[in-house]
């Protein structure tokens, strides 16, 4: 059954007609008992991976700040009038349209400049920190959701696949298996690459001869090509039974998409299995090309390039994606996710390009997500310098645990087992019970004075709410430089000190962590 | 299950970066790189082709046996060869180039982009598979998956077969020269920005990887923009130093433009004992930067620890750090960053032919189609159409499927099974890549002849067998082949596989012996000798499939 009509049944009043279709105008309370939730092992939870760093400022553009923007960035920004507009002072980047809609139809929750607090810029270390969930100074070797799988099928691959577990418990588009499903040893899960046809075809393997292996490092890379082999023969099958099961896709967007969109198609596969019964989980899909040093847009001040492209792609692909489950009536099943190994700089380029940066916007995609923006427009200085960065509003792990507590109820200690420590609770997936859409904490619970500080320091004084308080200073570049304050608080005001005699004269944010809210505020040191 | 909590917070599992790791079963290897002194026979003269070259033939095999093992590895390392020029095979459409002849040096041709690309990945197969016995064509592929660019993204032949040409005539030279070329060849200007990057807002892209990358590496984040070994300012430092190259249209020269270089001082970082470059020839400025980088120790040790992750292993531990690492990097710099006397250090070494370190780098794909065409002493064409034709059918394309693309990695990382901890070369074995290896395996075991658009190839199995010691004796057919194809030795249970493979239904050794001796005695037999293959096939078929055969 549709929710409007559910609604209509019911007989609910019109505020809560609203959530229906609606977006739901900030702070206004949520009828969220009315949320259809699937059972939790039958949720599924769809990635998808921006390779390369995705450009957030061109992304979700902060109209508020467009003229600051035009000072750092005039040659790769989007003219104002193309701007899609969600709110009046923020819109997505004019590829977004089929985003625009599910914003509308209250599907898209947004949050505002995600990172971590030592960003990395190298690609490959911060995906690995992405993936793996870990500190910025720490190697972890598993991904966030091969511990999520793992912690529930810890003898995975002994009698695996069996009745109760048929499909893989991971699907990953591409060549291996995403490091974000690495468990402790083992992927969790399988890769694919669907045919030119986009069609799941597995070749049936004829390998045989099989004895114990030595036990040497050859012998244990003999146990795992077994394995591999072993296991695509014994999943080849049930994938292209439950392909075939999906049968012809309903969704007329899958054919609307622009020609040569690198993304649809793992998604309509995705669309096609869920459509056919399948109980994996989690589906990991990618687009590369997010590394755009270079010609994001085809020439200065236009609204067409390599990173329009790319977005439209996106954009085309969830939106048919949505389109597919609610079509089937699977739409309760899923809430999708994107993901990039960082943003870029502020400043663009000579060559109509940006290169690494920080923090950047995430979608969280579904009918099950609270629709709203998370967190506030980064606010862009006037002269911007080739370093400058956003400071991070939400640590990406908050979004991660969040996810695994309401998607995929996981919780109390398991969960900070999965994600190696304790994270700030972020309100994203609709629930029975609780009540509000988390926005982000008023300015007034935040006061720094004096500001401009010079070298003998200054105080902050915030409003503390129940929970957990982390309360850093961020340089320009993005990098946390102190963390004044870290701990269990209660509602109560609380003051700490800021000791300038390390810091040069500049642009600095302070950030307070509070409970599940959050602010950013500007803060300048001048000696 | 609640209860059975699994500790995922270990030091295993977490732990702080730049600690190295321990092996994953807790082994440690004595053996540095002091040279080897142990026995020198099948078993080591097998390791070193497999692992140094693109696989021998039986002959091969037989030949290094009879080398001292000074000369065996003299051998391996003698490489001079020149680069053969890649032609049109079948494009009439090449306003610059017949069919014949290569467009090589023409200009750039916007209708034969595609055609001229695939000349030049078949003519890159047909070096690898081609290759004589020398490490040559292995250390280009290493420096092509260390110093990356990406032909779609260069789209422009001349420019990526330029840097081809490079990558394999440099490839055991000198790091530092070749550092140098590879700063302003054609193809990495292009693919890294290094083309954009100019004074005033420099695009930042090549000094990045050259830093993180292609030099001295990147280690622990150790502060905020600081990862050791170089800072997010000299990132910023190094772009500017490397402002004001541009490649041309039509020709892989480049050319250094003044108004386009920053000539500000520019300073790193204490990483680099905080020197300043500025060098009143602005042209000679990028050579600067090479040579600051590779001052430091670190450069040498990262360019090792690729080699060594190439050739021997993905685990790197502490002891093989110490005993290895460091000294192959003692070497690097002691030889003024000349590739060979390391590379000679490691083959020579007792680490390298430690039994621990046989038959276990689990095959690229490149590796595992080009060793099974070389292990058969398959035959390719020698007319131009047949010869690329078949070199891309059955060499690029296989490796494509498997995700492995001569002249596009998938990064500028190179493949992730090079780089990508913990699962390293355990990447090239997937869901994905299996099947193909399976495909390949049957496909020539099966079909009689190998067919492509213009080439028409045979698989010959009974010359083959007719290598081995004792080719009537079917268990000693089967123990020769097994050795032969396979790095590591079969038990018993194995051996009854795969002659349950050559005799099945029952048949017994004596009907093999038989058929075999019928077969030498009157090979016209038509009935008789098509007995024979297709047992011999199925036997072969069964050792392609083997776990086994994707290890070296």
């Amino acid at each position: 059954m549709k929710r409007r009509d559910f609604i209509k049944t019911t007989g609910l009043t019109s505020s809560a007609v609203m959530l229906g279709g609606l977006n739901v105008a900030k702070g206004a309370p949520i009828f969220e008992q009315f949320a259809q939730l699937a059972k939790a092992e039958d949720r599924k939870l769809i990635l998808i991976f921006l390779n390369g760093g995705n450009d957030g400022l061109n992304t979700l553009i902060p109209i508020d700040q467009y003229g600051n923007l035009v000072n750092a960035r005039a040659n790769v920004l989007m003219p104002e009038n193309t701007i899609l507009k969600l709110k009046d002072d923020v819109g997505l980047n004019p590829a977004m349209q089929g985003m625009k809609e599910l914003y509308d139809e209250g599907k898209l929750h947004i949050l505002q400049s995600v990172g971590y607090p030592q960003p990395n810029f190298s690609h490959f270390r911060s995906t690995d920190i992405w993936t793996s969930a870990s500190d910025s100074n720490q190697v972890v070797g598993s991904g966030w959701l091969g511990r999520e799988i793992y912690s529930k099928h810890p003898t995975y691959p002994t009698n695996y696949p069996n009745t109760d577990f048929a499909d893989p418990l991971s699907i990953t588009y591409g060549p291996f298996v995403s490091p974000t499903c690495q468990g402790p040893s083992l992927g969790m899960g399988m890769a694919i690459t669907p045919n030119n046809q986009g069609e799941i075809d597995i070749y049936n393997i004829n390998s045989g001869g099989i004895d114990e292996a030595p036990n040497t490092p050859a012998g244990v890379e003999l146990d795992y090509v077994r394995q591999i082999i072993n296991q695509t023969q014994l999943y080849g099958d049930t994938l292209e039974s439950t392909f075939e099961k999906g049968g012809t896709m309903k969704s007329r967007k899958w054919e609307q998409a622009t020609d040569g969109n690198r993304l649809i198609g793992q998604l309509q596969v995705t669309a096609k299995l869920i459509a056919g019964g399948s109980k994996t989980r989690v589906f990991v899909h990618s687009l590369g090309g997010f590394d755009t040093h270079a010609n994001q847009v085809q020439a200065a001040g236009d609204v067409e390039g390599a990173h329009y492209n790319l977005l439209r792609m996106v954009s085309e692909s969830v939106s048919a994606f949505q389109d597919e489950m609610k079509l089937q009536n699977m739409e309760d099943k899923v809430v999708g996710m994107t993901f990039s190994e960082f943003g870029r700089r502020i400043l663009s380029n000579a060559s109509n390009g940006t290169d690494h940066g920080s923090a950047a916007p995430m979608f969280v995609f579904g009918s099950n997500v609270i629709p709203d923006i998370q967190g506030t427009n980064p606010i862009i200085p006037s002269k911007v310098t080739v370093q400058d960065n956003l400071p991070m509003q939400f640590d990406f792990r908050s979004i991660y645990a969040s996810l695994l507590k309401d998607w995929f109820e996981v919780e109390g200690d398991a969960l900070n087992n999965i994600m190696l420590g304790e994270f700030q609770h972020l309100d994203i997936i609709k629930k029975t019970g609780t009540s509000a859409v988390n926005t982000a904490l008023d300015s007034d619970s935040l006061n720094i004075y004096p500001n401009p500080m010079n070298g003998s320091g200054g105080n902050v004084k915030v409003m503390t709410e129940s929970g957990m308080t982390i309360i850093s200073l961020y340089n320009a570049r993005g990098q946390e430089v102190q963390r004044l304050f870290e701990g269990n608080t209660i509602s109560a005001s609380k003051e700490v000190r800021i000791n300038t005699n390390e810091l040069q004269s500049g642009n600095y944010h302070l950030r307070l962590q509070t409970g599940n809210r959050q602010i950013v505020k500007p803060v300048k040191v001048v000696k | 299950m609640d209860t059975l909590l699994h500790n995922f917070n270990t030091k295993d599992q977490v732990r702080p970066e730049g600690v190295i790791p321990k092996r994953r079963n807790g082994l440690l290897i004595e053996a540095g790189l002091e040279k080897y002194s142990g026995t020198w026979g099948r078993k080591q003269v097998k390791h070193l082709l497999s692992r140094c070259t693109f696989g021998p033939n039986m002959q091969d095999l037989s030949r290094f046996e009879g080398l001292s093992f000074d000369k065996a590895i003299d051998t391996i390392l003698d490489f001079n060869e020149t680069t053969p020029l890649p032609l049109n095979y079948n494009n009439q459409n090449d306003p610059y180039a017949k069919i014949g002849e290569t467009w090589v040096g023409t200009p750039y041709a916007n209708n034969s982009v595609g055609q001229r690309l695939n000349s030049f990945m078949a003519r890159w197969f047909g070096n690898i598979v081609g290759s004589e016995n020398n490490v040559g064509e292995k250390m280009t592929l290493f420096w092509h998956n260390h110093f990356v660019t990406q032909i779609n993204t260069v789209r422009q032949p001349n420019f990526s077969f330029s840097y081809y040409k490079t990558l394999r005539e440099n490839a055991l030279g000198n790091f530092k020269t070749f550092t140098e070329k590879i700063t302003i060849d054609a193809a990495m200007l292009k693919y890294l920005n290094g083309n954009e990057n100019v004074v005033g807002r420099p695009n930042e892209n090549f000094a990045r990887e050259i830093l993180e990358l292609f030099t001295i590496g990147k280690g622990p984040q150790i502060g905020p923009g600081n990862y050791t070994n170089y800072t997010e300012d000299d990132v910023v430092s190094a772009a500017k130093v490397l402002t004001g190259w541009r490649n041309l249209r039509d020709t892989s020269e480049t050319k250094y433009f003044a108004a386009l270089h920053d000539r500000s001082v520019k300073q790193f970082s204490s990483a680099f004992g905080n020197q300043t470059i500025q060098n009143a020839n602005g042209e000679e400025e990028y050579k600067d930067l090479i040579a600051m980088i590779l001052e430091q120790d670190e450069t040498a040790k990262h360019i090792c620890r690729k080699i060594y992750r190439w050739f021997v292993y993905y685990e790197i531990d502490e002891q093989t750090e110490n005993n290895v690492i460091a000294p192959m990097a003692d070497i690097f710099r002691e030889n003024k960053y000349e590739i060979k006397p390391v590379l000679k250090a490691l083959f020579s070494s007792a680490h390298f032919f430690d039994n621990w370190n046989i038959g276990c780098v689990i095959k690229s794909p490149m590796d595992f189609i080009a060793n099974i065409y070389r292990n058969i002493e398959l035959e390719f064409p020698d007319d131009v159409n047949g010869q690329y034709s078949a070199w891309l059918a059955l060499g690029v394309q296989y490796a494509a499927v498997q995700e492995m693309i001569l002249g596009e990695p998938p990064s500028v990382a190179g493949w992730p099974a090079m780089h990508q901890a913990p699962s390293y070369h355990r990447f090239w074995i997937t869901s994905v890549s299996a099947p193909y290896r399976a495909v390949l395996g049957d496909y020539l075991a099966g079909v009689e002849e190998i067919k492509g658009r213009g080439f028409t190839l045979k698989f010959k199995e009974l010359a083959l067998a007719e290598k081995t010691s004792m080719p009537s004796d079917p268990n000693q057919l089967i123990k020769d082949l097994s050795d032969f194809f396979l790095p590591l030795e079969l038990t018993e249970l194995q051996l009854e596989y795969l002659k349950s493979n050559l005799l099945p239904d029952d048949l017994q050794d004596y009907q093999w012996t038989a058929v075999w001796t019928a077969y030498v005695n009157d090979p016209d037999n038509e009935e008789n000798t098509n007995i024979v293959r297709y047992l011999l096939r199925n036997l072969l078929r069964a050792i392609f499939n083997i776990a086994e055969y994707n290890l070296s």
